[in-house]
């Protein structure tokens, strides 16, 4: 096997970014009082590495966790993956450096924790110059909120998750193994195939070129007029792959959410009143223009991506194949139980794994994913 | 060096990095630190409170005009420039206070009346039509516009 100059990334390594978009996907799909709720189960693997990993491949794992988020749901090109791509980092830092300064004496919690309020801080100071503007202040307790609750939640998930699972300790175990004698490293990158990128459609072609005017513009006619654009395309796409159309819940709830927080502070002319709060015009055209503007950019964005997209580079070949173990991790179905979620993700990763461990992966991919 | 060569002492310098990184317990409980970040970011997260339901920051501009009535916060900086009865008026938002600068009217009483700073404060250029005052929020110029 001949190796290159740069260090190809380790079996562990890619196997948690994978695990930790499908954690995304289990996250999504768990019954909860709220629906934009999360646990973070995403950050589970983070929180893994921390312990596991040294710092580069650590930060690495970060890295291509966050923009194979980005691809899988389809934002890559909008601000809502560098919102991502910076919480993930600032969070990833923090818990890097706590845990440097108190290894012994923290623990998943506060790590947990921590790296969740750096996350919503970062997203909101982010959110305050692309978003929401100066009424980003009566975001900041429900943002602060929002990580407490996230971070508990996490943390105590985790410290169960380091209890209880078989498949962490069985994981551990062969990466101490796989470290120890690196004639069994297998490289992945080396197992799974290259596979051609496909050029661009017309649509996903119009969609890049409205993304550039919408962006350029920057004015509420040119926003909502992209808007409508990226949401016509979006519906001729799924109508031509067949599959569910889009529903236009989400982004009418975020455009409406965004005006609101613009309307509470007061700038312009009064147009009316409702319920005694003045709806000035400065404030409603600012509302309409970074929630148009938002929402054309993200639907703009999952017209363009598709993830059998291929990026450039090494990074993009790294990405497509962890996309590519996403996919074959999702061949085995997993059947999460919301009331015993930490043995059912445990039974699921103990399958997987002796489904996919290096050498079997060898076989499964010489069958799949060549194809 | 040839091919062969560089990959030993590559294949070398990945196990002796890897050996050098610590084998680790995973934590299984909850330690001193954990609570330590518990209580800073409850205190962080009710801490963020304050601000919001506290006076100061929500003062408000309000000029009203043959117009209509025109709201601004008192914390942004901004030059507005308000059509009345007989010109343009330019009102002056800066480091938390306001002030006329310019008027179409004789007497100039708009400018001389100086810099507002606190709630409650006014000037009017009368001829003109215009009406500055400083609000606490957006409820009291509800009120306002309903007692006059």
């Amino acid at each position: 096997m001949q190796l290159s100059n740069n260090r190809e990334l380790s079996y562990t390594v890619l196997f948690l970014a994978a695990l930790s978009l499908v954690l995304a996907t289990i996250d999504a799909s768990i019954p909860k009082p709220i629906p934009f709720l999360r646990i973070g189960l995403a950050n589970l693997p983070i929180l893994i590495a921390l312990i596991m990993l040294p710092a580069e491949d650590y930060f690495t794992l970060v890295l291509i966790k966050s923009l194979g988020m980005s691809i899988i749901a389809g934002t890559l090109f909008s601000y809502v993956a560098l919102f991502s791509l910076a919480g993930s980092f600032a969070s990833a830092i923090i818990m890097w450096v706590l845990y440097k300064i108190f290894t012994k004496h923290i623990g998943f919690l506060g790590l947990a924790l921590a790296g969740a309020l750096a996350s919503n801080s970062t997203q909101l100071i982010l959110a305050r110059y692309f978003v929401f503007g100066s009424s980003v202040r009566f975001m900041i307790p429900l943002f602060l909120f929002a990580g407490l609750g996230s971070g508990i939640l996490l943390g105590i998930f985790a410290l169960q998750f380091a209890k209880q699972s078989q498949w962490l300790k069985r994981f551990s175990e062969q990466h101490i193994q796989r470290t120890q004698s690196p004639q069994t490293i297998t490289n992945i990158s080396t197992i799974l195939q290259e596979q051609p990128g496909k050029p661009l459609s017309v649509l996903q072609i119009l969609s890049l070129i409205i993304m550039a005017a919408v962006i350029l513009g920057n004015t509420l006619p040119l926003a909502m007029g992209g808007f409508i654009a990226a949401w016509t395309i979006a519906l001729i796409k799924t109508k031509r792959e067949q599959k569910r159309t889009p529903s236009l819940i989400m982004p009418v709830l975020v455009i409406t959410g965004i005006t609101l927080a613009h309307i509470l502070v007061p700038r312009g002319r009064i147009l009316m009143n409702i319920i005694g709060i003045p709806i000035t015009e400065q404030a409603l055209i600012a509302g309409l223009k970074s929630g148009f503007f938002l929402e054309a950019l993200i639907i703009l964005s999952k017209n363009t991506i598709d993830s059998n997209l291929k990026f450039p580079g090494r990074l993009g070949n790294t990405l497509a194949q962890i996309i590519n173990l996403y996919k074959l991790f999702f061949s085995i179905k997993p059947s999460i139980k919301s009331k015993a979620i930490i043995a059912s993700i445990d039974e699921y990763l103990l399958t997987i794994e002796t489904h996919y461990e290096p050498h079997s992966l060898t076989h499964y991919t010489d069958n799949y994913i060549i194809r | 060096m040839n091919a062969e060569m560089t990959a030993a002492v590559a294949v070398d310098a990945e196990t002796n990095r890897q050996h050098a990184f610590p084998i680790r317990e995973f934590p299984t409980q909850i330690r001193w630190a954990d609570f330590a970040i518990l209580v800073l970011v409850v205190g962080a997260a009710l801490f963020s409170i304050i601000p919001i339901t506290g006076q100061g920051k929500s003062a408000l501009v309000s000029i009203k005009t043959p117009d209509g009535i025109f709201l601004y916060p008192l914390y942004e900086n901004k030059v507005i420039t308000v059509h009345g009865t007989i010109g343009d008026t330019v009102v002056i938002i800066e480091n938390d206070t306001v002030r006329v600068t310019d008027s179409p009217c004789r007497d100039k009483l708009c400018i001389l009346a100086g810099t507002l700073s606190k709630p409650g404060q006014w000037t009017a250029c009368l001829p003109n039509g215009i009406y500055v005052q400083i609000i606490n929020d957006a409820q009291e110029q509800e009120i306002d516009a309903v007692v006059k």
